[in-house]
């Protein structure tokens, strides 16, 4: 944690300075079954067992054919934290695409100082086509995934 | 939308959730629900691009069709035509066909 001095002239020790952030411009398929996301992955070690740590994810996506839906989880290491079992749902016409980019976050308390991995995994149901960080083979430039972690109080 | 070699994946190895970056595969078959379909080789792959490639670029000419095909109001032409005794539709409809031949 940071000390800072609030406005109040109050001590402040809550500024979070414990932040881990990765990137990747790998490209995921999905299929029916949850899978990694790879690249969607971040591990943070809390400084104190009080800790929460904000997790979140951000990438672009889309989603192909008809009656999609898309479902969405994260995980502490094997433990899922956060299960969304309609994170979207699209009806594209055939050749056609929908976006559903992906923005997912949550407030975890993992109560452990341990190195801790945060994953985000996805699904499509009736084996349709999602694709993460699509980019037409061109896999190069800024980042495409972004994970973060965030240690929070404490 | 042009093929890729993601399309080509794809098509080789359908329901299958895999990885790729630009060094090539970097995960297969990872889903809970295993497809059991053995990755498919560089080779393959860029077998099955070529073919998808060859199939997108022998439709060029319908999307040229029909991206000038959206620009006529043609139920207006339609309903002109009828009531004037004109051929507006049916001489634009046949430009484009001449500009865009199979």
């Amino acid at each position: 944690m940071a000390t800072v001095i609030r406005g109040d002239d109050n001590w402040d020790t809550s500024i979070p300075s414990n932040v881990v952030s990765t990137t990747s411009q790998t490209y995921t398929q999905c299929a029916s079954g949850f899978a990694d996301i790879t690249g969607a992955t971040v591990t943070i070690t809390p400084s104190s067992t009080s800790s929460k740590v904000l997790v979140t994810f951000s990438a672009g996506a889309m989603s192909g054919t008809t009656a999609n839906e898309i479902q969405v989880r994260i995980l502490r290491g094997s433990t899922i934290v956060r299960s969304i079992t309609r994170y979207g749902f699209t009806n594209a016409g055939s050749g056609e695409w929908s976006s559903c980019p992906i923005a997912v976050n949550f407030l975890d308390s993992p109560s452990t100082t341990s190195a801790t991995t945060y994953q985000l995994q996805m699904s499509t149901t009736s084996d349709n086509d999602f694709r993460v960080n699509h980019s037409q083979s061109n896999y190069d430039g800024t980042a495409g995934i972004v994970s973060t972690a965030t240690e929070i109080g404490g | 939308m042009q093929p890729a070699i993601e399309d080509a994946i794809i098509s080789l190895a359908p329901r299958t959730a895999f990885s790729l970056d630009n060094n090539g595969i970097v995960a297969w078959d990872m889903s809970e629900v295993k497809t059991n379909i053995t990755q498919p080789t560089d080779a393959e792959i860029a077998t099955e691009l070529t073919r998808l490639q060859a199939a997108y670029d022998a439709q060029a000419y319908a999307r040229s069709r029909k991206a000038a095909y959206d620009l006529l109001n043609q139920f207006e032409m339609q309903f002109d035509d009828a009531a004037n005794g004109t051929t507006t539709w049916i001489d634009a409809i046949n430009a484009i066909k001449q500009e865009f031949p199979k």
